[in-house]
């Protein structure tokens, strides 16, 4: 049963990734009187967040969109908005205990230099003055150095949630980078390490689909109120009928049921800052290059070990389709770069199992022989991604992970922990994922750097590098949830 | 005496008039003997149900003893399970009965559940008496020989309703043994060398002298496998076996599907009267701290552990019903699954179903009424738990749902009309996993004698240590090196 997508509710960020407004700001915010706050959310809810309907009347007037926003809340914040506690026990318990959680940090490899108590936000905070309430997401046109239009912007918003009440926690900007040719002109956008960006996205069903893309996916994995994988509806937040008297929220979809459904047209946001080490990375690659023997050869053997660890070479071009050399002009072809499958490559000649894009998203090669299974499985997992690169001030640099997902449990704490960071996926013995994974690092109590390894099969024999050391760190993050725009007008009520 | 069988265990009595104090040994009967006999003669699994003394002091020394266990299962002052040498998985769980907790005792072991006695409490015997049995019901005393506990354990032993290995005939020794095989591989394969590569089969050679001068030399030539076995593993015949139990397959899941329609027409006309079940599916404060209690225990190592407890429904059939099921998977499980996959699903190094009588009566005997059953549940799997149940879900929901449609709580299984089709239980991912974890039970102490390896690292150590000797052709000789 196919149900339409009601765009009019749907904050805008299921469905654009704003490739044409490269800056975004997030703001993580703690609200001091609920009244007041809500009063601010009230406007912002009838104005400024943008849908998906609005973009697409934009588009038909022939009007370009000069900046989006939008709100998503973490679970303190909605319970210092005034929802009982008997609504937040209807959310998801994941997102209620919050990323910083104990269990959760070892579950997610937060450990070592990467654990909450580190984190520049979100992580935990005994007075709880640096809790977050809220993130508003800025997106705009510029660059990464100009950033005029932003500050524009945001000094605009920024008074009005001042004025009521509103204190900023955290302010991280990001924005995307350029893929520069070799001939100097730009094209696609590039993540912190050099690779070509943003090519893997889920496509929803109901949704335009661009051919190279993989087949579209039920709706209800990434927003609440539709059927998911399973053919079921996802768990949603409610709220009893009677707490809800001016009726702004539709009756949930259950048969002798009374209560209303907070969750429908929302959906659960994962924010993740990771500081990406560009420097160990390529010093990890020029030292298991070299070649005193044949020193000229040690770049080409640099790109093929890092398109090696990735699955990917730089340019974009996946080794399950060119495996032995670069394909630059596949690399940007939107409609070839993601057309490929791992089903024939079963154990991994071309493109390692234990590379970062087989890792995140194993496709028909999850289990061996079984190509239609692993799919199913595979999609049943899958995230909308809506990060983008960072460079701070100081230097730092990295990506703000952004994800959506119908259940923090099952897709993203499940790429994270069962696909990514566990040593024994694929057949492996001590392998996590070479580029994003917990690696060696040695602020883990304890840890032996010959149990974080990298292998990548070959023939007479594989080449097994180990001592692998952690390229990616947390720096903060949380979980939040994304309303459709009639739960913000309940939630401001 | 006359009261022997209906004892579980002797009384104590001392003689004081006597220079010694010697414990005076009461006969076993010879039905029970036999019986002891019986459970000791099982291989590979034991479990034990004992119920817990109702005093809130032993209680609490029960716990603390089975929580410094469980802390530190390696270096633990009582018990050295290192000292188990063919002990594969052992746990300790307190379990909710019906009335009073139960200590229940689950091993996975190499040989029978006597030998693992034996072992068992030569290493652990003092622990055994003093700290844990103590504290149930009947309790067991300090001064008790070894020979009384071991029967003490014999008697309360449960049978497993169904049982499951992951990898069958491996014994811990072969298993540690192939690992240094593996270990011994990459040693040679990182030493450092000149030049290209050889050939594969010049770099089997080479391995195989490197393991051969190794000091102690590991076991290198592969467990001889019996022509009944071989002939089980064809295709053929385990399609043929697995077709066998249609007949009694089809009959079950329409007899179950039966019963869930009749409770489904109960729950309606109950509901007619007036009684709404809720449809809020919200996680309490009460769920949230049980959430928090399991997940505190997980992902330590390669493997996780499950306890799970729940009662089975009221009503005649739902005993026989459930018999049924284990007796039908336990059939194709021995005869059609592959080795190492139960029903799709890889990673579950031991699992099993217990069903546990409540011996006790309560008010009135009716007539037609039956005994209060438990359905206990333990495993030992790789990985995460929710890629674990997540498995479960995509590649078995059909078994669980014969399994556990019988039991309280469970998602209903549901016809849809329009389009037709038929969402089992264990189809409705998010309540299944949510009912799951209710009737999860946090497990104090727990050990594995391997907790760096998964089932694949197992299977394919032994892939390679069997075939170093093996003469192969090139393109085996190529595949084999791909498993390095």
């Amino acid at each position: 049963m196919k149900q339409p997508l009601e765009t009019h509710d749907i904050q805008a960020l299921a469905f654009a990734g704003y490739g044409e407004l490269r800056r975004a700001r997030y703001i993580f915010l703690r609200l001091e009187d609920a009244a007041r706050a809500k009063k601010w959310l009230r406007d912002i809810a009838s104005e400024e967040v943008t849908t998906q309907k609005a973009l697409e009347m934009r588009k038909a007037k022939g009007e370009k969109k000069r900046h989006a926003l939008h709100v998503a809340f973490s679970a303190s914040g909605l319970r210092s908005l005034g929802l009982s506690e008997q609504v937040l026990g209807s959310f998801l318990p994941e997102f209620v205990a919050g990323m910083a959680e104990e269990y959760r940090a070892r579950a997610l490899g937060d450990t070592g230099s990467s654990a909450p108590e580190k984190w520049q936000f979100g992580g935990p905070d005994a007075r709880g003055e640096r809790d977050i309430h809220l993130v508003l997401m800025l997106f705009t046109h510029g660059n990464l150095d100009q950033s005029g239009s932003m500050d524009a912007y945001h000094l605009r918003h920024r008074q009005r949630y001042e004025a009521h009440g509103l204190r900023e926690v955290f302010i991280q900007d990001a924005c995307l980078l350029p893929m520069v040719r070799d001939d100097g002109t730009e094209d696609g956008s590039r993540e912190a390490f050099g690779y070509r960006d943003g090519m893997t996205q889920p496509t929803l069903e109901g949704t335009h689909h661009k051919p190279g893309q993989s087949a579209p996916l039920k709706a209800g994995e990434f927003i609440l109120g539709y059927e998911n994988e399973y053919g079921q509806l996802p768990f949603t937040p409610v709220v009893p009928a009677e707490q809800d008297p001016q009726g702004l929220l539709p009756v949930l979809d259950v048969k002798g049921s009374s209560a209303k459904d907070l969750g429908r047209n929302g959906s659960y946001l994962v924010i993740r800052k990771l500081r990406q080490d560009v420097d160990a990375f390529e010093r990890f690659l020029s030292e298991h290059c070299h070649d005193p023997e044949d020193p000229e050869g040690d770049a080409a053997r640099k790109e093929l070990l890092a398109a090696k660890m990735m699955g990917r070479w730089r340019s974009g071009a996946p080794l399950s389709l060119c495996p032995e050399k670069d394909d630059p002009g596949l690399g940007k072809d939107p409609a070839r770069n993601n057309d490929f499958c791992f089903e024939s490559d079963p154990k991994g000649l071309r493109c390692p199992l234990n590379s970062h894009v087989r890792r995140s998203n194993p496709r028909d090669g999850l289990i061996p022989g079984d190509p239609k299974e692993s799919l199913k499985i595979s999609n049943r997992h899958q995230l909308l991604r809506r990060g983008r690169p960072y460079k701070d001030p100081d230097g730092e640099q990295g990506l703000m992970f952004l994800a959506l997902n119908a259940n923090i449990r099952r897709q993203f704490e499940f790429v994270q922990q069962t696909w990514m960071n566990n040593p024994k996926f694929g057949g492996h013995y001590d392998s996590r994922d070479p580029i994003a994974g917990d690696n060696h690092d040695p602020a883990v109590e304890g840890s032996d750097p010959k149990a974080y390894s990298v292998t990548i099969p070959g023939e007479p024999v594989r080449q097994r590098i180990t001592g692998l050391p952690r390229f990616v760190h947390t720096r903060g993050g949380g979980y939040f949830f994304l309303p459709g725009i009639q739960a913000l007008r309940f939630l401001a009520s | 005496m006359d009261d022997t069988s209906a004892r579980v265990f002797p009384v104590r009595e001392t003689e004081a008039t006597g220079d010694t104090l010697l414990p005076r040994r009461q006969e076993v009967s010879p039905r029970r003997a036999r019986a002891r006999a019986r459970v000791a003669a099982r291989r590979n699994a034991l479990t034990v149900v004992v119920p817990i003394q109702s005093d809130p002091e032993g209680c609490w020394r029960l716990e603390t003893v089975l929580k410094e266990i469980g802390q530190d299962i390696r270096r633990n002052p009582h018990i050295s399970f290192q000292a188990l040498r063919a002990t594969h998985f052992l746990r300790w769980v307190i379990v909710p009965g019906r009335d009073r907790r139960m200590l229940a005792l689950e091993a996975n072991f190499d040989g029978s559940v006597g030998e693992f006695l034996d072992d068992l409490i030569q290493v652990a015997g003092k622990t055994l008496k003093e700290s844990l049995y103590c504290h149930c019901e009947p309790a067991i005393q300090r001064e008790d020989p070894d020979e009384a506990l071991k029967g003490y354990l014999l008697d309360h032993a449960l049978p497993e309703s169904l049982f499951y290995r992951g990898y069958p005939g491996l014994t811990v020794e072969s298993i540690e043994n192939d690992a240094r095989v593996r270990a011994l591989t990459n040693e040679y394969l990182d030493l450092p060398r000149k030049g290209r590569w050889k050939s594969a089969s010049q770099l089997q050679e080479d391995i195989r002298r490197y393991l051969e001068r190794a000091d102690p030399m590991p076991r290198l030539d592969p467990e001889p496998v019996p022509w009944k076995t071989r002939l089980m593993r064809t295709r053929f015949v385990r399609t043929l076996l697995g077709g066998l139990s249609l007949p009694v397959g089809i009959p079950l899941g329409l007899a179950l599907l039966a019963h869930e329609g009749v409770d489904v027409m109960k729950e309606k006309v109950k509901a007619r009267l007036g009684r709404r079940s809720p449809v809020l599916h919200a996680y309490g404060d009460e769920d949230a701290r049980r959430l928090g209690e399991l997940l505190v225990r997980e992902d330590f190592q390669a493997q996780n552990q499950l306890t799970h407890v729940v009662d089975l429904k009221p009503g005649l059939l739902r005993v026989p019903l459930i018999k049924l099921a284990f007796r039908y998977w336990g059939y194709l499980a021995t005869y059609y699954f592959d080795e190492g996959k139960l029903g799709g699903i890889e990673g579950i190094h031991f699992a099993r179903w217990v069903l546990v009588k409540d011996r006790r009566q309560h008010g009135k005997r009716r007539l037609l009424r039956r005994a209060k059953y438990q359905v206990l549940f333990f495993s030992n799997y790789d990985g995460s738990w929710e890629s674990y149940l997540g498995s479960f879900v995509d590649r078995a929901s059909i078994g669980l749902t014969t399994i556990w449609c019988n039991t309280v709580g469970f998602p209903r299984t549901r016809l849809w009309l329009r389009p037709f089709r038929l969402e089992l239980g264990a189809d409705r991912e998010e309540a299944f996993k949510q009912w799951v974890r209710q009737h999860q039970v946090p497990t104090q102490a727990w050990f594995s004698r391997h907790p760096d390896k998964s089932i694949g690292n197992i299977v394919n150590n032994r892939e390679i240590r069997s075939k170093v000797r093996a003469r192969m052709s090139p393109e085996r000789t190529r595949e084999w090196l791909l498993c390095l």
